[in-house]
């Protein structure tokens, strides 16, 4: 089983390795491989400066690669050394980035009429690039298809996403491609102002790879049609979680306050979205979850919702036929929001908007603080991953 | 707040589970950037300066003298030359809660080569620091003593958490015992971060002097109170104590071998109020703040009041008390009124000081 802290302490040795002078105790310094492992993350420097970084389980500096604005989703490559950086909603860059060295391999622009709307996703055979894109003049959400030739990105195709504002995209492990279209229509024009807030239809769609059309679709309630649909995760099982916003900001009265359920689950035979409340009252997320992430065994859930700097943990074991499963702790963590697995079953790694990152696991309620004071020093944006 | 502020008058320890202040907090968030943009934030650039030299500056100097003592009384005591294991035990615990004081600072000098870490290592789940040492102690390599290689070391072996280790866990340090002489080197060590960090702060504190953003020392005094508090609730206290009673671990406390867990959290705390409260001759931060809004002031004065009040009728350790059911709900008590002050801080105080800590909470996606 892949021990987290085991790799952290050999982490704590390396480092004690890397500064060399403790040049004694060779048994120390003896099993010291590992350390492949690397977080990701776009992040703002003190000075407000746009990066997207590497480091690893101690929170040490790998890389920091300038960026021209704020970057949010990261697509990994399932095969080649590379990730792709997209850029923030509304967005127009696309970078592609090696690893683990972190070099800037190229960057792309969005096409005409498009802007990127945030995540990515790679096919699983690694030739192609989904990316979530707004088709503003026609208001309609759409996927542009890249191609990758082992070197350089390029586009090639484009389908619809099968709603408006696709925002998270990640591949299914029957190599369908999820869509979470949030429902909500933006304009260039108007920044990021909702322009649809009263006939918002949001819906997680299916979209078959080797067609490009969409094979499944699924709905909220009516009722619920403000509930925008955001991000996503798959479990190991296959069970998708998507992660709720309710539309509207602080202009509407109701939309920071109303009990909404802010997860839904769909699990491999289900044939509708369950809709899940959250352990507590808006009063502490204000509706709004940032990001959602299963643990490396699908059991545990982790949701983000840095507007009340809370992180709440669902554990999806079944506990009876009716039960979805339970919530467990729920912790306060400054501006949190990106979050990842960590490379132990339970466990979490966390990070903050105002600086620092956390490994944390809901079972026994563990915190572990990365050291380094590299990750201390920079704002954390609100998408992280691990290679 | 009501609720809050008629616990008060009716003379009851507040303890509410978590007040539900970030809508008001964010609302007030929303006129900051109307209302505070404008007066005068060279008042703000003064305060923080202020308090640096007043308040913060004699914490560090203090760190810095007695960890000095401990490490003399260690060395004193490894070449058999006057002091005894308890003594040096009573130095560390000084030290510990001098450190305790400064911990939440984790910028500025403190954040320069892993100082603060190195100093305290805590949380440490997997106990690295023992493995560590104990491998240094069966290794016994003299080269590891020299203090320019123990300036390098990794942080689990470096500070105060690994002394507290050598200290405290059987079998103790025996007087020219290479157990003793590597004590001996981490309480130097310890001793020199103590002093770069009393040194180098008034430099740094210039830097905010001729920082472009006037609000930058306050931001990371703020940004320091709301986090050590999340800390002390969530890992000092909420650790140890488990979900419930048969679930209390003793090993799971910051300084369980010591038994001065309860201890640092006071100085956390103080650290906190101090910042707020100032001293006879420095105003704290609650200067600014009920220039802005009274009752706010008010609370915060209250929540110190009884909270200090709580803490003081705590006769007990931690160690002791997670597992004892009445003590454990005194414990509660605390974790709830920390909780308030972590909300106070995070949602009201930043909100009507014109703070934001991160970005996230005002932007996501």
């Amino acid at each position: 089983m892949p021990d987290y802290c085991v790799s952290r302490r050999q982490l704590l040795q390396r480092s004690l390795a890397l500064t060399a002078a403790l040049s004694g105790p060779a048994k120390v310094l003896a099993d010291t491989a590992d350390g492949q492992d690397l977080i990701l993350s776009a992040f703002d420097d003190q000075h407000g400066q746009h990066f997207f970084g590497g480091f690893d389980e101690l929170g040490s500096q790998r890389f920091a690669v300038p960026l021209p604005g704020r970057a949010h989703g990261i697509a990994i490559h399932p095969s080649d050394s590379v990730c792709a950086v997209i850029a923030r909603r509304a967005g127009t860059f696309l970078s592609i980035v090696s690893l683990p060295e972190g070099r800037h391999l190229q960057t792309l622009n969005n096409p005409a009429q498009r802007r990127f709307y945030g995540h990515a996703a790679f096919s699983p055979d690694g030739q192609r690039l989904f990316t979530s894109e707004n088709d503003y003049e026609h208001q309609r959400g759409v996927i542009g298809v890249w191609q990758w030739d082992g070197q350089q990105l390029r586009r090639t195709d484009e389908w619809l996403s099968g709603g408006e504002g696709p925002h998270e995209v990640i591949m299914h492990p029957d190599s369908q491609l999820l869509v979470a279209n949030g429902g909500v229509i933006t304009h260039p024009d108007t920044g990021r102002d909702m322009l649809n807030l009263d006939t918002m239809h949001p819906n997680l769609s299916f979209i078959d790879i080797q067609t490009g059309q969409v094979s499944r679709q699924l709905d909220l309630p009516s009722a619920l049609h403000r509930l925008s649909i955001r991000h996503l995760s798959v479990s190991s099982s296959g069970v998708i979680a998507c992660a709720l916003q309710y539309a509207g900001g602080v202009a509407l009265p109701d939309s920071a306050s109303k009990v909404v359920p802010l997860l839904a689950l769909l699990r491999p035979h289900d044939n509708h979205l369950q809709l899940v409340h959250l352990p507590e009252g808006p009063e502490f997320h204000r509706n709004y979850i940032g990001s959602v992430c299963w643990d490396i065994d699908g059991h545990w859930l982790a949701l983000t919702a840095p507007q009340g700097s809370r992180a709440y943990f669902f554990n999806a074991l079944p506990q009876d036929e009716n039960s979805a499963g339970r919530w467990g702790a729920s912790i306060t963590y400054s501006d949190t929001c990106g979050i990842t697995q960590d490379s132990a079953a339970g466990s979490f790694i966390i990070s903050s908007g105002s600086g620092g990152i956390i490994s944390y696991s809901p079972m026994d309620g563990d915190w572990q603080p990365m050291p380094d004071s590299f990750v201390r020093r920079q704002r954390w944006d609100n998408h992280m991953t691990r290679t | 707040m009501t609720s809050l502020l008629s616990a008060l008058h009716s003379g009851q320890t507040p303890t509410l589970k978590r007040p539900r202040h970030a809508l008001t907090g964010l609302c007030l968030l929303a006129l900051a950037n109307i209302t505070w943009a404008a007066p005068a934030p060279e008042l703000e650039r003064q305060l923080a300066m202020d308090i640096g030299h007043k308040l913060i500056q004699p914490a560090y100097q203090r760190l810095a003298e007695i960890t000095d003592h401990l490490s003399h009384d260690t060395e004193a005591y490894c070449q058999m030359a006057g002091s005894s294991l308890e003594a040096v035990q009573r130095s560390y615990r000084d030290s510990l809660n001098a450190w305790m004081r400064v911990q939440a600072i984790n910028w500025g000098p403190a954040e320069k080569y892993n100082r603060n870490p190195s100093m305290y290592f805590w949380p440490d789940k997997k106990n690295i620091s023992s493995r560590q040492l104990n491998t240094l102690i069966n290794n016994a390599d003299p080269a590891v003593l020299d203090p320019a290689a123990f300036s390098q070391a990794s942080i689990a072996v470096s500070g105060l958490s690994a002394i507290e280790r050598l200290l405290f866990d059987a079998p103790p340090p025996q007087p020219n015992s290479y157990r003793c002489q590597l004590l001996s080197a981490i309480s130097a060590n310890t001793a020199r971060i103590s002093q770069l960090l009393a040194a180098e702060w008034p430099a740094y504190m210039q830097q905010w002097q001729a920082d472009s953003d006037p609000l930058k020392g306050i931001r990371l005094l703020l940004k320091s109170m709301d986090e050590i508090a999340q800390i002390i609730s969530q890992q000092k206290l909420a650790m140890p104590m488990g979900s419930e009673l048969s679930k209390a671990r003793i090993s799971r406390a910051e300084s369980y071998r010591s038994a001065s867990s309860l201890a640092n959290i006071r100085a956390n705390w103080a650290f906190i109020t101090s910042l707020l409260q100032g001293n006879s001759d420095q105003p704290g931060l609650l200067k600014l703040i009920s220039r802005e809004n009274d009752e706010l002031a008010e609370t915060l004065r209250g929540l110190i009041f009884t909270t200090d009040h709580l803490l003081k009728a705590m006769d007990f350790t931690l160690e002791h008390a997670i597992s004892d059911p009445e003590q454990r709900g005194k414990l509660m008590m605390l974790q709830a009124n920390i909780d308030t002050m972590q909300s106070l801080l995070s949602a009201d105080v930043s909100g009507t000081l014109g703070i934001t800590l991160g970005f996230n909470s005002r932007d996501g996606d």
